[in-house]
């Protein structure tokens, strides 16, 4: 019985782990999309071919996070491999 | 032949894209067609060929034929003061205050007078739908008419491409929030609170996809009416020169590269001895007279001209 206890809880930490990497990495991929967005929607300000100016204007009222993600990314970016390693509990 | 929905004028700087366009809707109008006219050009003179004060409100010229100068400028302005009120109003202080220059940089963006003359032309074609005119739109030179036209094609491709990858933001969003709870990440900037607003996953509960989706239907309707030569006849208006040709012939290729037609072509001022190439065969040919009409009189002059285009363009006939 004490065998299966112990079965089941390593199995029970495995998918703890698993589970805990996977939304980590979703979390990430999201922040990147939402950080995409926001770069897309904001290209005249950063120097990239994207949709009229117009839309920009139009979708900014409802773009503080993508905006905050935006900045926190730029804040980072002298940090890039770090922030990902981090992300994937490489090290 | 169904009335077109739209009637766009347009040609080299001086051609008398105003003045064709002007001797059309006062035509159109005598012939018991109500019509609204709209400059969109930023350096307007609708107003002078009439012989009338005119402005961004409508007027009545005739009965059954109403014309405005847009103001594209105010157009522009309040796209951007829209933008810094709502953002005002909804983002932290802080963001605020660094949130305006970037505002103040795109209102000066490439692309934003295209896109003021769309949106008014949007609002007008909106107008004229409930009142049964037929709108006639007097454009700038080919030059920048062609970007106002391929504007509409332009946009809603954008929004459709960002509309996907605001569903794909939107499904890990939903996840995320599945998975992790009120541990999710996909939550609205904390103003202080202590528990930050749950972003929604719900595509029509989303403000961003709602607005993507408006532009994609605004702008998608007036792209496929611009494609369809039944709907919107774009006029352009030449010279019997050879540079006035070749821009002619550059915005006709311009056009169908997007999709659309030149529907008519009229040849303006010319002589005894003015020919047109085999591929711009003008629907009517205006006599040079020293001078442009000016005024509802003197446009009349040219009125039964004009009924050859209203009775429909050669390239819907053939």
């Amino acid at each position: 019985m004490k065998a299966l206890e112990y079965i089941r809880l390593a199995l029970r930490d495995i998918k703890s782990i698993l589970g805990g990497s996977a939304s980590g990495a979703l979390a990430w991929e999201y922040r990147e999309m939402e950080n995409l967005f926001a770069l897309l929607i904001l290209h005249p300000a950063a120097g990239i071919p994207g949709p009229p100016a117009g839309l920009a204007l139009a979708l900014l009222p409802d773009l503080e996070r993508e905006l905050v993600v935006l900045l926190a990314r730029a804040r980072d970016a002298d940090d890039p491999l770090g922030d990902l390693f981090s992300t994937f509990e490489v090290m | 032949m169904v009335p077109p929905r739209i009637v766009l004028f347009t040609g080299k700087g001086g051609a008398g894209k105003t003045t064709c366009a002007a001797a059309f809707a006062l035509a159109w109008a005598r012939r018991g067609r109500p019509a609204m006219l709209a400059s969109l050009d930023p350096a307007h003179n609708l107003g002078d060929v009439l012989g009338l004060e005119l402005g961004p409100e409508a007027r009545e010229v005739l009965p059954g034929l109403r014309a405005m100068e847009a103001d594209l400028d105010a157009e522009e302005r309040g796209h951007v003061n829209r933008a810094k009120e709502l953002v005002r109003r909804r983002y932290r202080y802080l963001t605020v205050a660094s949130m305006e220059p970037i505002i103040e940089l795109l209102g000066d963006a490439p692309g934003q007078p295209e896109q003021a003359a769309v949106e008014v032309m949007m609002k007008l074609a909106d107008g004229t739908d409930q009142t049964d005119e037929t709108l006639v739109v007097d454009l700038p030179p080919s030059g920048q008419a062609w970007r106002i036209l391929a504007f509409p094609t332009l946009m809603e491709r954008w929004c459709k491409s960002l509309e996907k990858l605001r569903g794909r933001i939107l499904d890990r969003r939903k996840t995320l929030n599945h998975l992790l709870g009120d541990d999710s990440p996909a939550r609205a900037p904390n103003h202080g609170k202590t528990t930050p607003e749950k972003l929604t996953s719900v595509r029509d509960a989303d403000p961003v996809t709602g607005t993507l989706r408006s532009f994609i239907r605004r702008h998608g309707a007036l792209a496929r009416t611009l494609k369809d030569p039944e709907k919107a006849w774009i006029v352009g208006v030449a010279l019997p020169d050879t540079l006035a040709i070749r821009e002619t012939r550059r915005l006709k290729d311009r056009l169908g590269a997007n999709g659309m037609r030149l529907t008519a072509l009229l040849l303006n001022r010319a002589g005894p001895g003015s020919k047109m190439p085999n591929d711009l065969r003008p629907d009517v040919i205006f006599p040079d007279l020293g001078h442009g009409p000016r005024g509802p009189a003197e446009l009349a002059d040219w009125d039964e001209l004009m009924g050859v285009l209203i009775d429909g363009p050669s390239t819907l006939k053939q």
